[in-house]
C-alpha cells in the first residue's frame, strides 16, 4: 500500500478527485478532501475473503456452486444493492438474464422518482461543473447538502469557485424541513424557507404562479409561506442562471411528481433566463447501475427478464417489496460500494455479496465478500450528473475478487434459458 | 484457417472493382491474395450470383454517450415500438445497434458527438456493441478552454496542441464542431448565433471557431476532415450560413453533416423550400467540400443533438410531449426532443425530398455519405429502403406521390432521373466514408486488409437485398447468414493518433482547477477503460502530416 494523490472517490455522486491518502496499516488515512463518507470507505480494512454458506467457512468454488444451486431452484430471483462499478453491472445484467430475475437498485425507490418524472416531462438540466461556474442562485430540496453530498458546499456552491460569478458570493435556498448545515460565509449567503415535507409541492406550485402572475388562493396565502415565496420569485426573475437541486431521497412520498414539477418549473423558467436541474443521484453508485441498464436494455432499471423478453415494471418492480411478500423468492445482492447500506434478513434465500461482511449482523445462506471498487480493484463509477465517470483504480493488494469476476463465476454455472438466442 | 469466397459479383470502388467475377481469399482475419492453385482452403463458399461488398461503415450514427441513454429514458421501448421501420424502434440497446447494423452488413459505425469529458462512459457503452468497430468524434468549439484561447488570441501551434490532446485523452478518431460557439453562447442566454455573430462572452464568432478548428485537423494531418454541424440547424433559410460555412475555411478540406437539415430556403407560401440545388452546385465546384445527407424518414423518432440553443428552441414540437436539454461541463450541451416525421405534413414531406435531392443532385459519391443522422432523420434501420429511394426511381417517384401534396409541387425530385448503382451504393455506404476517416483497412477487399466483408443475394426490391445479408464475415468469422446472428465477435475501437507539445497541460491544469469538478490526471481514457473487459481492444492510427 502506497501514499496516493488525486484519488477518484466512489462513496458518494459527488465524484470528488483531488484526494490525498496516505497507508495507514490495513487502510487509508484521507489526507486531503476528506468528508465523512470518504473517511469511512478509505478507512475500512480489507475484511477477510472468506466465503460462507450459511455461516459455515467453505471455498469460493463452494460458495459459487451453492450460488447456482439456490439460483436455479428459484422462480423469480431479485438482484438487487447493485452497489458496484461498471464493469460489476454489466456482469449483474448478464446474470439477471441468465437467471431470469427481477432488478432493482438498493435506491431504486429515491432513484427512481427523475426516471418517472423524465417520462412524464422531461426536464433541463445542469451538472456540477456549470452550476459551479455559473449558477448565481441554487434552490435546494429535499436536502441540504451536506446530508447526501458532504463536500457539496465547499466545492460546489461556494461562489469564489464560480468563473463566471466575478467572486460574487451564491445564494443558496432551502426550501423545506431541511435547515442549512453550515453559516454564511463570503462565497453563500444561506437562506431557509422553511415548510415540512408535505408541503413542499404546495410551496414550489405556488412559487410559479408567483412568477407567471397567477392568482393563488386564500388558502395558500394562510398555509405556505407566501411572503418568502414571493420575495423569492422576485429575486429569481432577476438571475441570469440558476439552478434548482434536489436530494431524491428527502422528497417524500410522490417524490415523483415533484421532480416533475421542478422540471417543468425550469423548463418555463428558460423562456426567458437560464436554469438547470440537477438531482444529488449516484450515492452508492446509483447512477453507474442506471447508465449501464439503459444501454444494455433500454431501461434505467426495475425491471424483469422473461425470456428474451425485458420487462419494464417501474412502479411493481420494488425489492423491498417483492423481497418481503414473498413474489421474489431468492435474492442476490451485489455490493462493493454499499458502506453501510446492507441489506436485512429477507424471508428468502440470500446470496450476498458484499465489500462489508463484518458488519451484516444475520448469516445468508451464502457470503461472499468482495473487493471495493476504487480501492481492491480498478473500474469505473458515474458521477450525480450521469455525465462524467471515474477512473476508479486499485490502491491496495488484496485477495478480494471483484464482484463482476464472481458474478461471472455463477453465470457460468447457470443454463442459458430456452428462449434465448445466441 | 484459408477461407476462399468463390466467384461472387465484387463491388470495391477502393480498389476501383466495379461488378467483377472475382475469387475473395481470407486468412486468420485478413484479406490474402490468391495463394495459387496447391492451397486448399479450410471452407468454401460459393457466391456465384451474389453480390459482394467490404462490410459498412457508417460514420455519423449516435450509438454512445450519454444522450443516447436519455433518449433511451425519454422514449421506453413500448413507445418506441411505434417507428414505422422497425420493431426495435429509433433508440435500440447497445446490443441491438450492433445486430441490426450487421444484419445489413454494416461491420462500423461512428459515434459523431462525443462530450470529451463523458469519453470514458461513451466507449464503455459502444464496447457493449457486438460485431461492429468502433470510434468516435470529439465535439470542441464550445468549451470554454478553446473559446478562452481564441479570446486571447493564442497562436494557432497551441490549439493545435490542445486538439491533439484532446483526441488522445478521448481516444477519438476525428474532431466536430457543433453550432460554432452558439451552444457556449446559450448558456450565457444568447438565443441565435449565426455564422459572424459573437458569443456574448467571450466575443469570438462562428467563424473564426471554424477556420480554427479545421486549420488544427488539416495541420496536425488528421484525415478525417473537421465534422461540422453548422449554425441555424432545421431554420428556414438557413441555405445562406451553410454556403458561407463550406466558404469559410478557404479552401481547407470540411465535412458538413447532416446537410438535409441545413438546405432551407424560405421560397414559397409556406415560407419553406428547398435549397438542394445552389447547395449541390457548390459542392459539385468544390472539391474540398465532403458531406453526409442526414435523410428524413416517416415515422416516430427521438431527435439527439449537442446543439441546446436550438433543440431547446424546437421543444414545442416534441412529440410525445417531453424533452430534455441539458448544460454540460463546460464543454458543450445536449438537447433530446422525441419526434414524429409525418408523411402529410407539409414541411416534413419537403425534408424527405431535400435529402433525397442531396443525394442525386451531388455527382461524386465518394462526398456524399449515406446517413440519416441516426436516430435524427430516422433509425439507422431505414437504410435499406434509402437505398431503394436511391437505386429504383419509379420506387422513388410512386413514395413521393403518396407525400403532401404542395410539398410535391415543391420538390423538382420527380423530374430527376438519376438512379445510383451498386458500385455508388458501395461509394456512399463504405468505401466514401472509410477513405473520408483514413481507415485504409477497412471499407476495401484489398488483400492486407480486414476481412470484414458483406454478401447479398440482388433482386428487384433492393431494399429487402440490403435489409438481410445473404452473410456478413467480421474480421474472417461468419457472423451473419441470412440477416440472422449465427456468431459473436467485438470489433475494435478506431483512434487517431497525433503529436503535440505536453506543455499544453501547464495551461490545461490552470483551466482544470478553475472550471472543472475533475483533475487534469483523472481525464483522459485509459487503455483498460476500453480493454479490461477483455473483448476491446484500440487501434491507434497514424496521422499523415503534409506539410
Amino acid at each position: 500500500m502506497e501514499n496516493a494523490r488525486d484519488v477518484p472517490c466512489p462513496f458518494c455522486g459527488l465524484g470528488c478527485d483531488d484526494l490525498a491518502l496516505r497507508a495507514d496499516g490495513p487502510a487509508f488515512a484521507v489526507e486531503q478532501g476528506a468528508c465523512p463518507r470518504s473517511a469511512t470507505g478509505f478507512g475500512r480494512a480489507a475484511p477477510s475473503a472468506q466465503a460462507y454458506i450459511a455461516g459455515n467457512p467453505v471455498e469460493l468454488p463452494q460458495a459459487v456452486d451453492q450460488a447456482v444451486t439456490l439460483l436455479r431452484a428459484a422462480r423469480l430471483p431479485m438482484v438487487t444493492g447493485l452497489a458496484t462499478d461498471v464493469a460489476g453491472s454489466r456482469s449483474a445484467l448478464r446474470l439477471a438474464q441468465r437467471a431470469q430475475a427481477a432488478m432493482d437498485h438498493l435506491h431504486g425507490s429515491s432513484g427512481f422518482q427523475g426516471v418517472l418524472a423524465m417520462q412524464s416531462s422531461g426536464g433541463m438540466s445542469t451538472t456540477l461543473s456549470e452550476l459551479r461556474n455559473r449558477a448565481q442562485m441554487v434552490l435546494l430540496l429535499g436536502s441540504n447538502g451536506s446530508d447526501v453530498a458532504p463536500r457539496l458546499a465547499e466545492r460546489f456552491l461556494d461562489g469564489r469557485g464560480g468563473a463566471f460569478l466575478d467572486g460574487r458570493p451564491r445564494d443558496v435556498i432551502l426550501i423545506g424541513p431541511h435547515a442549512p448545515a453550515e453559516t454564511d460565509n463570503a462565497g453563500i449567503r444561506w437562506q431557509h424557507i422553511a415548510c415540512d415535507t408535505e408541503t413542499v409541492p404546495y410551496a414550489i406550485a405556488a412559487l410559479r404562479c408567483l412568477l407567471e402572475e397567477r392568482a393563488l388562493d386564500e388558502r395558500a396565502a394562510n398555509e405556505l409561506p407566501l411572503t418568502e415565496l414571493a420575495e423569492l420569485a422576485e429575486r429569481m426573475r432577476a438571475i441570469d442562471y440558476g439552478a434548482v437541486v434536489w436530494g431524491p431521497s428527502g422528497l417524500g412520498a410522490d417524490g415523483d411528481l415533484l421532480v416533475e414539477a421542478l422540471q417543468t418549473l425550469v423548463q418555463s423558467l428558460n423562456a426567458e433566463k437560464r436554469w438547470g436541474g440537477l438531482a444529488l443521484a449516484g450515492n452508492e453508485s446509483a447512477t453507474t447501475f442506471e447508465e449501464v441498464c439503459l444501454w444494455s436494455t433500454g431501461y434505467a432499471g426495475r425491471l424483469r427478464y422473461r425470456g428474451d423478453q425485458v420487462l419494464y415494471e417501474p412502479r411493481l418492480i420494488d425489492a423491498k417489496r417483492m423481497l418481503a411478500s414473498g413474489e421474489s423468492d431468492c435474492m442476490v445482492w451485489i455490493g462493493g460500494l454499499e458502506g453501510d447500506h446492507l441489506p436485512g434478513r429477507p424471508g428468502v434465500p440470500a446470496i450476498v455479496l458484499t465489500s462489508n461482511p463484518e458488519a451484516l449482523d444475520w448469516q445468508p445462506d451464502v457470503l461472499i465478500p468482495i473487493g471495493v471498487p476504487g480501492i481492491d480493484h480498478a473500474g469505473t463509477s458515474v458521477r450525480s450528473d450521469h455525465v462524467v465517470s471515474l477512473p476508479l483504480r486499485k490502491l491496495r493488494d488484496s485477495d478480494l475478487p471483484a464482484a463482476a469476476d464472481v458474478l461471472d463465476r455463477i453465470i457460468a454455472g447457470l443454463p442459458v434459458p430456452e428462449t434465448t438466442s445466441c | 484457417m484459408l477461407t476462399l469466397l468463390r466467384g461472387g459479383t465484387v463491388y470495391d470502388p477502393i480498389q476501383g472493382i466495379k461488378g467483377e467475377t472475382r475469387d475473395i481469399w481470407i486468412r486468420d482475419g485478413r484479406i490474402v491474395a490468391d495463394p495459387g492453385a496447391d492451397a486448399r482452403p479450410d471452407e468454401t463458399h460459393d457466391l456465384s450470383g451474389k453480390v459482394v461488398m467490404a462490410g459498412g461503415v457508417d460514420m455519423h450514427t449516435h450509438v454512445g454517450g450519454g444522450k443516447v441513454n436519455i433518449a433511451r429514458t425519454l422514449l421506453p421501448p413500448e413507445l418506441r415500438a411505434e417507428a414505422e421501420d422497425s420493431l426495435r424502434g429509433p433508440v435500440p440497446t447497445a446490443w441491438e445497434t450492433g445486430i441490426e447494423y450487421a444484419r445489413m452488413g454494416y461491420t462500423a459505425v461512428f459515434e459523431p458527438a462525443l462530450l470529451p469529458v463523458n469519453a470514458r462512459l461513451a466507449h464503455q457503452e459502444m464496447g457493449d456493441i457486438p460485431i461492429m468497430d468502433k470510434g468516435a468524434f470529439a465535439m470542441l468549439g464550445n468549451d470554454d478552454f478553446l473559446l478562452k484561447l481564441l479570446a486571447a488570441d493564442a497562436p494557432q501551434a497551441q490549439i493545435n496542441d490542445y486538439v491533439s490532446w484532446i483526441l488522445r485523452a478521448t481516444r477519438s478518431m476525428a474532431i466536430k464542431v457543433v453550432n460554432p460557439g452558439g451552444i457556449n453562447a446559450f448558456k450565457f442566454n444568447q438565443r441565435k448565433m449565426d455564422l459572424d455573430e459573437t458569443n456574448p462572452h467571450y466575443g469570438v464568432t462562428a467563424r473564426r471557431i471554424l477556420e480554427t478548428l479545421s486549420a488544427a485537423v488539416q495541420e496536425l494531418g488528421v484525415p478525417k476532415p473537421l465534422h461540422v454541424h453548422t449554425c441555424n440547424l432545421g431554420i428556414p433559410g438557413n441555405v445562406d450560413t451553410t454556403l458561407a460555412t463550406m466558404a469559410a475555411t478557404g479552401g481547407i478540406p470540411v465535412h458538413l453533416t447532416h446537410l438535409q437539415f441545413h438546405s432551407y430556403g424560405t421560397e414559397g407560401d409556406m415560407g419553406f423550400s428547398s435549397a438542394a440545388a445552389p447547395i449541390a452546385e457548390y459542392i459539385n465546384s468544390h472539391d474540398n467540400i465532403s458531406v453526409d445527407v442526414g435523410q428524413v424518414m416517416f415515422g416516430q423518432t427521438c431527435t439527439i443533438s449537442a446543439d441546446t440553443m436550438l433543440q431547446y428552441a424546437a421543444h414545442q414540437h416534441a412529440n410525445p410531449k417531453r424533452w430534455l436539454a441539458a448544460d454540460l461541463e463546460c464543454e458543450a450541451g445536449c438537447g433530446v426532443v422525441p419526434f414524429k416525421y409525418r408523411d402529410k405534413s407539409f414541411v416534413n414531406a419537403l425534408q424527405w425530398s431535400i435529402g433525397l435531392e442531396l443525394f442525386l443532385a451531388v455527382n461524386d459519391p465518394w462526398r456524399v455519405v449515406l446517413t440519416t443522422d441516426h436516430p435524427n432523420g430516422a433509425s439507422f434501420t431505414s437504410y435499406p429502403h434509402l437505398i431503394r429511394l436511391l437505386m429504383d426511381r419509379s420506387f422513388r417517384n410512386d413514395r413521393l406521390s403518396s407525400l403532401h401534396v404542395e410539398a410535391q409541387a415543391s420538390t423538382h425530385l420527380a423530374s430527376m432521373e438519376r438512379e445510383y448503382d451498386l458500385y455508388e451504393i458501395a461509394i456512399v455506404t463504405r468505401a466514401a466514408p472509410a477513405r473520408l476517416l483514413g481507415l485504409t483497412e477497412r471499407g476495401n477487399l484489398a488483400p492486407g486488409s480486414a476481412a470484414d466483408i458483406a454478401v447479398y443475394t440482388p433482386g428487384d426490391d433492393w431494399e429487402a437485398v440490403f435489409r438481410d445479408a445473404s452473410l456478413v464475415f467480421k474480421d474472417g468469422k461468419l457472423v451473419v447468414r441470412d440477416g440472422k446472428l449465427v456468431d459473436i465477435s467485438w470489433g475494435v475501437t478506431h483512434w487517431m493518433e497525433t503529436e503535440h507539445d505536453a506543455g499544453i497541460e501547464t495551461a490545461l491544469d490552470e483551466h482544470f482547477r478553475k472550471h472543472y469538478a475533475m483533475s487534469l490526471s483523472n481525464y483522459p481514457v485509459r487503455d483498460d477503460d476500453i480493454e479490461a473487459d477483455g473483448r476491446g481492444k484500440l487501434v491507434a492510427h497514424a496521422c499523415r502530416r503534409e506539410r
